[in-house]
């Protein structure tokens, strides 16, 4: 099933941003990693629901559109104690930060910042992503944005139980 | 002492009896759309694509002024709840979206079809007195 193997790739995705992290190592690989979970994750969340394999590849901004629904999903409201109201605008407060790792992808930065190419700037200077200070960073660590690691951590583990399903078997 | 033959019919009963009634997935589907209405104010419209096969399964499109426009109709699930029991694959479109579904030119997901709808107005679900 194409939901799980987005998932299982999303998980492994999400310990390799945690290692990065842990590890101090350059923002723009810590950022990649995350911008690729949360990719995958929307991409899962999707498909999941029956939304065909096809239309999730040609699809951008997965994560923001995943955000915008799962403040919908009865059980995520159930498990953070909130009304649909109050969960509606604590996802509407994350959703700046969510756009911002989504542009992180070369495919939606349109040549200019993102955590894998060199760009060039309108002064004609060439900037690598590893020399690059990425305000993004900060912003994770400040109380928006760590909820909303704490929000995809939370369904990453939770999938399944989102969807009211087990955990299907040989699923990481 | 029953014999099995008259055991039978009581078991289908019972089966029989786990099905929903129309009238109950309706008044769930209203309500759901009521509150969709209330929280997210960006809703002008929504859609129920009724099942043929009598599944419970709901599934909705909201028109939406600020969805992210993708030229397709992408599902997601709304998990069940106590006041909300049924499965439910929810979908957001913009209104020039909607359009082309009408005009066949957006295609809907397998299953969903134009000539089983209910349509919900806004102004007119927010109007009516809960029930």
């Amino acid at each position: 099933m194409w939901a799980e193997a987005f998932l299982a790739q999303a998980k492994s995705d999400w310990q390799i941003y945690a290692k990065l992290k842990r590890a101090n190592e350059s923002s723009c690989h810590v950022l990649h990693y995350l911008q690729m979970a949360t990719e995958k994750l929307g991409k899962a969340y999707l498909l999941a629901g029956k939304t065909t394999i096809d239309e999730v590849e040609n699809s951008h901004l997965a994560f923001t559109r995943f955000l915008r629904f799962i403040s919908r999903n009865s059980k995520i409201q159930e498990r953070l104690g909130m009304t649909a109201v109050q969960m509606r605008l604590h996802v509407k407060s994350l959703l700046s930060i969510a756009y911002a790792i989504e542009k992180l992808a070369p495919a939606l930065a349109d040549n200019g910042i993102n955590s894998e190419y060199p760009w060039k700037i309108p002064t004609g200077t060439i900037v690598a992503p590893v020399n690059y200070h990425f305000s993004l960073s900060e912003q994770l660590n400040g109380a928006t944005g760590l909820n909303l690691l704490k929000l995809v951590n939370i369904v990453l583990e939770n999938f399944w139980v989102l969807h009211d399903m087990k955990k299907r078997k040989g699923a990481k | 002492m029953k014999t099995k033959q008259q055991e039978k019919p009581r078991m289908k009963n019972a089966t029989a009896q786990k099905k929903r009634p129309a009238q109950q997935i309706n008044d769930i589907v209203r309500r759901m759309v009521r509150s969709h209405f209330e929280t997210e104010d960006v809703i002008d419209r929504v859609v129920w694509f009724k099942s043929r096969n009598g599944a419970e399964e709901i599934h909705l499109l909201e028109v939406n002024r600020e969805a992210i426009p993708s030229g397709a109709v992408m599902t997601f699930y709304v998990g069940k709840s106590k006041k909300f029991p049924l499965p439910t694959l929810l979908a957001d479109v913009t209104p020039a979206e909607w359009r082309k579904i009408r005009a066949g030119k957006i295609p809907l997901p397998e299953g969903w079809s134009l000539n089983n709808t209910v349509e919900f107005a806004r102004k007119k679900i927010l109007s009516q007195v809960e029930q």
